[in-house]
């Protein structure tokens, strides 16, 4: 299980109600993260990848903060998470 | 390529204007005379308009040499051919030239300029001086010089209200200058439909000095479309672009709905938050307190707009429910109350609300009161200056209760506010000490937010703006995403830059040709105009729709190659323009902090002046200007068809090293 | 029959006059406000705007391709509204019920807010 810090900005604090939460989940994935989020929040993951071919979409961004590095974004899905990272979605 | 951008001579477009109304307005305030000049066809299609076409006036009109200060200056406000459009919105570009010579252009939004529209002009141009305090008042064909010594030292919110009820007419448009313009303090700002704030690169001053606090417009008529189905297809396309679900952007429906203040917490997470004066730039502990998302929970929020805008809310009327500042009100467009939030380490939100609101009403910019301030506490964190010699004031980085005292001090010139009125630039030079290094500027004004050491196109562009730090010159600061945009169409729209590499925020190559593209593309944006703010998806990079746009609103049948030739020619001209008053390469640079500090919060070091130089020889090779100086060459000023200026340079001894 | 007409909400108005200028292009192929049946008055101080109409809403002049009369086709922010009595009465009701859960609402309809949103928790204070 991987423990991870997950902010919500802009318009997508309106989608969840919620600044930030930490988001305990299976997988390591991107990926993971996002259907975990949908889970929770049914349609989050159509946001952010496109339904037909699995890609993310040009409309969002996906932040990454990793201890002791400087922030950078992603954009592969199958990136692996670390327990202890900083994420904002937007 | 040549001939067909060179400008053609003048003729007739069958004796009527479409989109653009044909007319300068002239006004004198020395002999109060009014003029009206029909706008000469040749410039309207060689620098279409706004800001473009305010530089082309500048650079006719103000000499080299001419004092800032003075009756020869000119202060012009501009429109485009689009303005009072649902294209064009209601950007404007106010113009003159600033007290250190540079170019003093900036952009505003509200309604005033779709006003001067539906009066019959394209712009205003205020020459001379009076020797006590006057407004202009446009109702269509009618101008007035009108008496303004009851409204002189009063508020710009007073001053609205004032005109409007001295007028009779609630639905005047007017843009005045607060307490500030009228003190002469550096960077004082013009002031229109309350809050909406532009023009700090020095039109205030001027405006201040000719003893002109307002000009009003109200005008019955509108803006005629040569071909409307044409102009209305355009717009769908536009709008569509920019539709909050679907637009190939990730900042359209961020921006959109929540506005600028949403950068606050993003900007934190990407360690781009100017926090303490620049000396971090992450705050996290706090950024969550200061951004929209924690306004809209303090205060009572109402969507607020410009003309025409597409977006539901990217601005937000406030109003301050509770605590020592209840009752103020104010709007939050693009995140400028970030500016006296972690620049100066509040965090209390309020306080930098009310701030902001301050400003506006006193006429004093905020970036300059920002910047100001937050060096003085800089000063005090590091001993350099005391509580006695600010005025028994504790300017400590989070004492919001000084800050607001002082922005008052700044815009009536009283006791420390007289040092911090004449810009951080001048006053780090009186205190010395070091202070210098923290003084953040660029050519004199103090800049205005963009992280630079963590994103090289901005550090460029900051650089290189003539007008002084300008974000709107160049912004948004990335091309649109390398999957929407194919290599093929980019290289037949003759756009030469690598897409990818644009988005590494701190690799220096590719960020000069990655410059030129943008700067030339805003500065046609901008002159026609449009709204910065809403260049999202290909907009900014695929300007065929624009082309179509000007042909459909003005019947004009610019090509593509003349309209990005009109931009690199509004470019060039603006370059010249302080290349006259003595700017050369090593103006364009940036604040030491930047060039020398590493950042270890967020693991990036300084900018390095080698790297800055590496990307200015690239920048400047992309223009076609001397990498040495920075003055365009002469092969570059003849494609572009500026002989007057290859003249000029020749009689002012300005050569090619 | 359910009537449909244009509905205003005031609150949601942004002042971008977005409506006056299709109102006018729709009828007069120009942008010019007095050729307008919608018109905006502000109260700037209180950042107050309010749609007001002079037409009959029920049968605008030309309708947008959308088949909804233009100033409602443009509007972003979803401050009018065309349908019946029945329908406004709902929509009016669904926007109190989100403004109550989340302060966006009262800058965006949540008809015109572009995502599922779950804002069942409010944050805030």
């Amino acid at each position: 299980m991987l423990f991870l810090y997950v902010k919500y900005a802009g318009h997508i604090s309106v989608v969840t109600g919620k600044l930030k939460e930490v988001i305990e989940m299976k997988g390591e994935t991107v990926y993971d993260l996002l259907r975990e989020l949908d889970r929770k929040y049914p349609g989050f993951r159509d946001i952010f990848i496109n339904p037909e071919d699995g890609i993310p979409n040009l409309r969002t961004a996906i932040s990454l903060q990793r201890s002791g590095e400087c922030a950078s974004q992603i954009l592969d899905p199958k990136f692996k998470l670390k327990g202890g990272d900083n994420i904002m979605l937007w | 390529m040549r001939s067909n951008i060179l400008p053609k001579e003048d003729e007739r477009m069958s004796q009527k204007w479409y989109g653009w109304k044909g007319t300068i307005l002239r006004v004198n305030l020395t002999d109060r005379k009014v003029t009206k000049q029909e706008l000469p066809l040749t410039w309207a299609r060689n620098y279409i308009g706004c800001r473009g076409l305010n530089s082309k006036i500048l650079f006719d009109e103000v000499k080299a040499g001419t004092q800032a200060l003075s009756a020869e200056n000119k202060l012009i406000l501009g429109t485009g051919p689009l303005e009072g459009t649902p294209i064009g919105m209601g950007r404007m570009s106010a113009t003159t030239k600033a007290v250190n010579g540079r170019l003093g252009e900036g952009g505003l939004g509200g309604f005033f300029g779709p006003e001067l529209k539906f009066a019959g002009y394209d712009f205003v141009v205020v020459e001379g001086k009076s020797d006590t305090p006057v407004y202009i008042w446009i109702k269509d064909e009618e101008v007035e010089i009108r008496e303004a010594a009851h409204i002189w030292g009063k508020t710009t919110w007073e001053t609205e209200r004032i005109i409007k009820d001295e007028l009779g007419d609630q639905d005047i448009q007017i843009r005045s200058i607060g307490p500030a313009g009228e003190n002469l303090v550096h960077a004082a700002v013009l002031i229109g439909n309350l809050n909406r704030s532009g023009a700090r690169a020095g039109f205030g001053e001027v405006m201040g000095f000719k003893k002109l606090k307002a000009v009003a417009v109200r005008g019955s008529g509108g803006v005629q479309i040569a071909h409307p189905d044409d102009f209305e297809e355009t717009y769908g396309r536009i709008r569509k672009e920019l539709d909050l679900k679907k637009s190939p952007d990730m900042w359209t429906a961020a921006w959109g709905i929540m506005g600028g203040g949403m950068l606050a917490r993003i900007f934190s997470q990407l360690g781009n938050l100017q926090t303490f004066n620049a000396q971090r730039m992450r705050w996290d502990e706090h950024a969550d307190d200061i951004g929209i998302e924690a306004i809209m929970t303090v205060c009572e929020v109402r969507p607020k707009s410009c003309f025409c805008c597409p977006f539901p809310s990217a601005t937000k009327w406030f109003e301050i429910k509770e605590g020592p500042y209840s009752g103020t009100v104010g709007e939050n467009s693009s995140a400028l109350e970030l500016f006296f939030t972690s620049i100066l380490g509040i965090s209390y939100v309020p306080a930098a609300l009310k701030a902001r609101s301050l400003c506006n009403q006193l006429g004093v910019d905020a970036f300059q009161a920002a910047y100001s301030i937050g060096w003085a506490m800089e000063c005090y964190q590091k001993g350099i200056l005391s509580k006695g010699d600010m005025d028994g004031l504790e300017l400590k980085f989070g004492n919001y209760e000084a800050m607001l005292e002082m922005i008052r001090k700044i815009a009536y010139r009283e006791g420390f506010g007289d040092v911090l009125a004449d810009g951080v630039a001048k006053a780090s030079h009186q205190v010395g000490k070091g202070s210098e290094r923290f003084a953040l500027t660029i050519k004199g004004q103090e800049l205005e937010g963009m992280p630079q050491r963590n994103f090289y196109t901005a550090a460029l562009g900051l650089a290189t703006s003539e007008a002084g730090p300008d974000h709107t010159r160049w912004y948004p600061p990335y091309p649109c995403h390398p999957a929407v945009v194919s290599p093929e169409v980019l290289k037949s729209l003759n756009v030469d830059i690598d897409l990818a590499s644009a988005f590494i925020p701190r690799k220096a190559e590719g960020k000069g040709g990655l410059l030129k593209w943008l700067t030339t593309s805003r500065a046609i944006l901008e002159s026609l105009p449009f709204c910065v703010f809403a260049i999202r998806g290909t907009l900014g990079i695929d300007l065929r729709v624009w082309r179509d746009a000007i042909e459909a609103g003005t019947g004009m049948d610019l090509t593509y190659e003349e309209l990005i030739a009109a931009g690199d020619r509004i470019m060039n001209l603006e370059r010249a323009f302080i290349v006259r008053e003595g700017f050369r390469r090593e103006d364009d640079t940036l604040p030491r902090r930047m060039l020398e500090e590493a950042v270890p919060d967020c693991h990036y070091g300084p900018l390095t002046q080698e790297t800055l130089d590496g990307m200015l020889d690239e920048y400047y090779e992309a223009r076609g200007w001397e990498k040495k100086t920075a003055i365009p060459r002469r092969g570059k000023l003849e494609e572009l068809g500026l002989k007057e200026v290859i003249d000029e340079f020749e009689q002012l001894g300005i050569q090619e090293r | 029959m359910d009537v449909k007409r244009v509905y205003v909400i005031e609150e949601l108005c942004s002042g971008c006059r977005l409506c006056e200028m299709s109102c006018s292009f729709a009828r007069a192929r120009e942008y010019n406000p007095s050729k307008s049946n919608i018109r905006i008055f502000k109260i700037e101080e209180q950042g107050i705007s309010i749609p007001v109409m002079v037409c009959d809403s029920t049968k605008c002049e030309k309708m947008s391709p959308a088949g909804i009369p233009p100033c409602v086709d443009v509007c972003p922010t979803g401050a009018l509204i065309f349908c019946g009595a029945d329908e406004a009465a709902k929509l009016r009701k669904e926007l109190a019920a989100k403004r109550a859960e989340h302060p966006v609402f009262n800058c965006i309809a949540p008809w015109k807010f572009p995502f599922p949103s779950y804002t069942s928790e409010r944050h805030g204070k």
